[in-house]
């Protein structure tokens, strides 16, 4: 008896879940679109990607990223959105942009269309979400979910959702029982693991929509001046306490330089190696894509602590040399300028260092540079620390800041 | 008083096929049995040609009125007499005649090789072949320690150098086949103290270079001083290599050597640019470590490093292709 009613009051709360989600998508399915981007040459669909109503004069919510290639190629593809519960495709065009936060705001000829109201205040850890958008292009489909926190590394935000996005739902809503838009689906890490943009960077777009359309060139240049803005932004925060440290071998070296970053660390002393190796590195959580060939805005740095007891200094700078090389700062020719470097012996206070200093310049934002620094110690005979620091999407005296402060940081104290 | 003389029966190649001393004059030459010298040359006339001294004592070759006539060659033109001198060159039918009188110098022997001075001896005895071998393979060996990880064994070590000796064994093998085929002995021993002196230089010319390259921090000097230093090293190999295996004089050898090895560093240059046409979309700078005592060029302060990047800066603007891409 015990066991049927349990049975029974499973069977309840599953019907009750059932009939949530079904209330939800039913009633919120006219406010979602599908955004197709349009190659006009071929006259075939680019890409695909989800979207929302935010506004009854027919704006809608997309992510920059679903549109990026009307940004960056503005003369071959055009936009276009299909109503989930309509058939034919209408025209939108791209009004204005977040690069930061992967927004994007479309304009429609529609008016008085039933819209999704952006949610305003706290949300609980634990609350129920619904995600909404178009997986694959199969048809509109609505995922439920859990909001788990905002992801903070201090320099940007997301939302943490426990759900399943898929390709295609990509700027479709993530939305609360009362249908207000908690995020902006946006990216997903597999397994369950979903990331939103926070509805307060909707509401800012929303807010202050430009009065006409913008041709390509203003598009480009909103789109260099966020990532500008964006840049000062992070670096004050990188900047605005001093370098904490972390010591590693006899050398210390930069910490977690915000609260916040992906720090991981690891060490080796495998029985038959000649040398052991301590490594510590960090990486901002947040990457801001511009194109399909371009993704920047990421702070990286390294540090590998090298040490061996029974070594020429010969042999001990052989081994070493292999860790003295740059690896994942490929770029795409399309997007960024080869790199430029100049290696030098520097005195670091005190501390020789072999030091290659690197920089790339991006092909259509002015003002933005990649920087590369490796370093590698020259104090001792058979241990040494190799570093390197990636900054992607600086300007030029704030990378030059950065790696100054990131090399005088780097110490060595006699054991 | 008439002059002996000597003619040459030269083929179509210029090769002599024979000699002839002629003393009695008129000397008749010609197809036909009752010559003094008898052509098998189906082109020469039965009396073709008399050779014979005039009042004066001048050596002259005159036409005996034959069909196909006679010819001074040098420049080519048909006479019916011409005078001789000691090496003029005359051509009746297909066959070319060369006059000589006893006189006539001849060039100074060519000295055989294999029988040079103790120098050369000494270069191309086992003994040396061993001595260069075991060096090569002990800088080699060093070399390859120097770069290992992890724990290694001697015998492991060596044991990388097996395909190497197995190539510089068969390198020397082939050339020793052509030294005999042409000059009719192997010098296996002279081969192979090439083959070692090119391996054990050439490791040590690379090691230089990365010295001298992470010393003076010259981005990529270690890759030139390697090929261009390489490829002297080859054009010598390759000379040395003739030398004792064709007939090739001194200068023809060297530019042979020159030839193939200029051709093999332009390949081995033309090669690496092809492959990293798109290096510098990574950060291409002088990776080498070597001891700190190395470091040859002074440090500079943190300050005027950082200042460089200025430079670079730059350098990528000017690498820049703005604009909207309106494909």
């Amino acid at each position: 008896m015990y066991r049927l009613l349990v049975l029974c009051f499973l069977l309840l709360a599953g019907a009750q879940a059932l009939a949530d989600s079904r209330t939800v998508y039913e009633t919120y399915k006219n406010r979602l679109v599908q955004i197709r981007i349009i190659d006009t040459e071929s006259n075939a669909k680019s890409t695909l990607g989800s979207g929302f109503f935010v506004t009854p004069n027919g704006l809608i919510i997309t992510n920059y990223h679903v549109v990026s290639r009307l940004v960056q190629h503005p003369g071959q593809y055009r936009a276009e959105f299909i109503i989930s519960d309509g058939k034919d495709p209408l025209p939108a065009e791209l009004l204005d942009i977040d690069v930061v936060n992967d927004l994007a705001l479309l304009r429609s000829e529609l008016r008085d269309t039933p819209f999704l109201k952006v949610h305003q205040g706290e949300v609980r850890k634990g609350t129920r979400l619904y995600s909404l958008g178009n997986p694959h292009d199969l048809g509109m489909t609505i995922v439920e979910g859990t909001y788990n926190g905002l992801i903070d590394d201090s320099l940007h935000k997301r939302i943490h959702l426990t759900g399943s996005l898929n390709p295609g739902m990509s700027g479709g809503p993530s939305i609360n029982e009362a249908g207000e838009v908690v995020g902006v689906n946006v990216a997903t890490a597999g397994n369950q693991i979903g990331f939103l943009v926070p509805a307060e960077y909707v509401r800012r777009l929303v807010a202050d929509p430009p009065a006409g359309l913008p041709d390509a060139s203003a598009l480009l240049a909103r789109l260099t001046g966020q990532l500008l803005t964006n840049q000062a932004k992070v670096t004050e925060t990188l900047t605005a306490r001093p370098v904490p440290l972390k010591q590693l071998g006899t050398y210390q070296v930069p910490d977690s330089l915000v609260p916040g970053l992906n720090c991981w660390g690891d060490s080796s002393n495998e029985e038959d190696a000649l040398y052991s190796e301590t490594s510590y590195s960090c990486t901002s959580k947040h990457r801001i894509f511009i194109s399909d060939t371009l993704v920047t805005g990421t702070v990286r740095y390294a540090h590998y602590y090298v040490s061996a007891r029974e070594l020429s200094a010969t042999h001990f700078y052989a081994i070493m040399q292999q860790y003295f090389t740059s690896v994942g700062e490929r770029g795409h020719r399309e997007a960024v300028t080869a790199w430029s470097c100049e290696t030098r012996f520097v005195n670091n206070q005190g501390l020789p260092m072999k030091a290659a200093l690197c920089l790339r310049a991006y092909h259509r934002i002015p003002g933005l540079y990649d920087l590369n620094m490796n370093v590698v110690s020259l104090n001792q005979d058979n241990a040494a620390l190799q570093s390197e620091l990636s900054l992607h999407g600086f300007d030029y005296d704030n990378l030059t800041m950065l790696a100054r402060r990131y090399l005088e940081a780097i110490t060595w104290k006699k054991p | 008083m008439e002059k002996t003389i000597v003619i040459e029966i030269l083929d179509r190649f210029g090769k002599v096929r024979a000699f002839h001393r002629v003393e009695h004059f008129p000397c008749t030459i010609g197809r036909g049995y009752d010559n003094d010298i008898i052509l098998d040359d189906i082109y020469v006339a039965a009396h073709h040609l008399r050779l014979d001294y005039d009042e004066q004592g001048r050596l002259f070759a005159s036409d005996l009125d034959s069909e196909n006539g006679l010819y001074a060659v040098h420049p080519l033109k048909k006479v019916d007499s011409l005078w001789l001198q000691s090496g003029s060159r005359l051509r009746i039918g297909h066959t070319e005649i060369q006059v000589y009188f006893p006189d006539h110098p001849v060039p100074e022997a060519v000295l055989e090789r294999g029988r040079p001075g103790r120098g050369m001896l000494l270069l191309t005895s086992w003994p040396m072949m061993l001595f260069t071998w075991l060096l090569a393979g002990g800088v080699l060996a060093v070399d390859l320690a120097l770069e290992t990880t992890e724990e290694y064994e001697l015998g492991e070590l060596l044991f990388e150098l097996v395909p190497i000796l197995v190539f510089m064994t068969v390198w020397a093998g082939a050339w020793s086949i052509a030294s005999k085929l042409v000059t009719h002995r192997f010098y296996y021993a002279w081969h192979a103290v090439l083959i070692g002196a090119l391996l054990l230089f050439s490791t040590l010319l690379d090691s230089i270079g990365e010295y001298l390259e992470f010393g003076l921090l010259v981005h990529d000097l270690a890759f030139h001083i390697s090929l261009i230093g390489g490829g002297t090293l080859l054009a010598g190999l390759i000379y040395g290599h003739l030398r004792y295996s064709t007939t090739l004089d001194h200068r023809k050898a060297l530019r042979a050597g020159g030839f193939v090895a200029l051709g093999f560093t332009l390949l081995l240059y033309a090669s690496s640019w092809y492959m990293n046409r798109d290096a510098a979309m990574e950060p291409q700078f002088s990776s080498i470590l070597k001891p700190p005592a190395w470091a040859l060029r002074a440090p500079v302060e943190v300050e005027t490093f950082l200042a460089g990047a200025a430079g670079l800066r730059d350098e990528v603007d000017a690498l820049r292709s703005p604009g909207v891409d309106e494909r």
